[in-house]
């Protein structure tokens, strides 16, 4: 399969999937279509200089996403306010709290440094090993857990967020 | 998975439909490199793309050939050079592996980069994207001495097996390309050197670990070779790589090594050069079994003592090499590794800290 073949494959059938991985880094809709086509330009672009394996192509387009992603959050970092603003206030388990929190929890995902966002994302939506999590941000993988560690102590600190290290109540269980 | 971090998996999942869908995604060209670049560069590739054309007509030759009117590409069997007088190309050709006219005559170009008499000739042709701050294409003869231009290329380290990945950014410079042709008594070859940070160096045949055109951009700009920065540091040492390593750790004829301990933030804790009583050091290297490297180590405790070792010779590049504590493998040279650490590490030590 050339790299045409390859790319327009990638795209069709996991297109939607690294949009949402890129949704998840970037919280929003348009900059998260906007970095997975960077992030295919850029990759074509070098593909063939690296005489690439078309298996490994969607690990270098996600890396380049990631790429791509840090590079505009560290642009865009001395503007932007921070917008992880939390629950202030006790669960009591009830569905509507249990929304908030969950609602907290993505904001507060949101407030994370770039690198801190983009380990749990790779970590936690993509399901990736923390090797293949270092082999992406080009660090060692102690970083990659202490980038884990200081990411979910920083959501854990968020006030409010004390009900989501709790056990997870079921809002249909009526347990408190 | 703790806890925790399974409530943020729930709640990624439960934000996922609210992405975007991936319909609005593009197949970008991919049938010529240049024109493959990020969506907001596409104007400035595509207008070197068009005028690549103008570029390679109006290609004016400081050496004082004539310029090459007819733009386009050529291959290697098209093109014409005689012993005496190999002219610039008109064009280069963009393409997956660099790309020379002709592959070496005369000479055992699978051997080396290039051989280590020098040339008695050295032209270089320079073809520069508009929008590279490289200057502009050209080609100029190199003068003066030319034997230190062929130690630089005869000790280039060659490709490695798996070169490993490259920066996925575009470099300002990537759409630079060189071409060296050297002319010897008994032969000519022509040396790749793409400004693509992607690709290596090239005479048709043996592929250098590097591409060499930042060497080779030094050259056309000052009209003779110059040497490489020096390099003696191992806490500075980058880019290195001396043909040899590919075979041993650390290749013979090394008269001084320069070692960098490296605290656990990456930094510099301490560093020492020593020009003598460091042989034992490489017997017990040369002992090692290794094994082609995998470009990585597995970290075998939360604190890994790391040592940067630069081997220097006489001439040609140094060698760096690293060993590390508590990382498997444990010892590396960019093309080998070697696991075990033990007989090496106090070795390094006192070295680094002498008694």
């Amino acid at each position: 399969m050339g790299l045409d073949d390859a790319v327009s494959a990638l795209v069709r059938e996991r297109g939607k999937h690294l949009v949402r991985v890129a949704f998840q880094l970037t919280h929003d809709r348009s900059a998260a279509e906007d970095i997975v086509q960077e992030a295919l330009y850029q990759v074509c672009r070098s593909w063939s200089a690296r005489s690439g394996q078309p298996d490994r192509l969607e690990a270098y387009v996600r890396r380049a996403m990631v790429n791509e992603f840090l590079k505009r959050r560290s642009r865009r970092a001395s503007s932007e306010a921070p917008t992880g603003t939390v629950l202030d206030r006790p669960t009591n388990g009830s569905f509507e709290n249990l929304v908030a929190e969950r609602d907290a929890l993505w904001r507060a995902l949101a407030a994370l440094s770039p690198r801190q966002r983009a380990v749990l994302v790779l970590r936690n939506y993509e399901q990736l090993e923390d090797g293949e999590i270092a082999s992406i941000l080009r660090c060692r993988q102690a970083t990659v857990r202490s980038l884990a560690a200081r990411g979910l102590q920083a959501l854990r600190d968020s006030a409010g967020l004390a009900v989501v290290v709790s056990p997870v109540v079921a809002p249909e269980s009526g347990v408190s | 998975m703790s806890r925790i971090e399974d409530q943020i998996r729930a709640v990624m999942l439960e934000h996922e439909d609210e992405s975007p869908d991936g319909s609005a995604l593009t197949v970008p060209p991919i049938t010529r490199r240049l024109t493959a670049a990020p969506l907001r560069q596409v104007a400035a590739w595509s207008f070197t793309l068009l005028i690549l054309g103008a570029v390679i007509a109006t290609f004016s030759l400081r050496a004082g050939t004539n310029p090459h009117a007819a733009p386009g590409t050529r291959s290697p069997a098209n093109t014409t050079t005689s012993l005496a007088t190999l002219s610039c190309p008109p064009a280069v050709h963009q393409a997956a592996t660099p790309w020379v006219p002709e592959l070496p005559r005369g000479l055992n170009g699978a051997a080396r980069l290039a051989p280590s008499a020098p040339p008695v000739r050295a032209l270089v042709c320079a073809y520069i994207a508009p929008q590279s701050p490289a200057g502009s294409s050209g080609s100029v003869l190199l003068a003066g001495d030319l034997a230190g231009l062929a130690q630089e290329l005869f000790w280039a380290a060659p490709l490695p097996s798996d070169p490993g990945g490259c920066n996925d950014n575009l470099e300002p410079t990537d759409g630079d390309y060189y071409l060296l042709g050297l002319t010897y008594p008994t032969g000519t070859e022509w040396v790749a050197a793409p400004g693509d940070h992607c690709q290596w160096g090239s005479n048709g045949v043996f592929s250098s670990q590097r591409s060499f055109s930042e060497r080779v951009s030094a050259w056309y700009h000052a009209g003779h070779w110059t040497p490489p920065p020096t390099n003696t540091s191992a806490c500075a040492a980058t880019g290195v790589g001396r043909y040899g390593q590919q075979t041993s750790l650390v290749p013979e004829g090394a008269v001084a090594v320069s070692i960098c301990e490296r605290a656990a933030d990456g930094g510099i804790s301490s560093q020492r050069t020593v020009h003598s009583g460091f042989s034992t050091l490489i017997a017990a290297l040369d002992q090692l079994p290794t094994h082609p490297t995998t470009n990585s180590c597995e970290e075998q405790a939360d604190t890994v003592d790391m040592y940067n070792l630069l081997f220097s010779y006489p001439t040609g590049p140094p060698v760096r090499l690293s060993v590390q504590d508590n990382c498997l493998p444990a010892i590396e040279n960019g093309y080998l590794q070697a696991d075990n650490p033990t007989s090496v590490l106090p070795l390094v030590r006192n070295l680094l800290h002498p008694h």
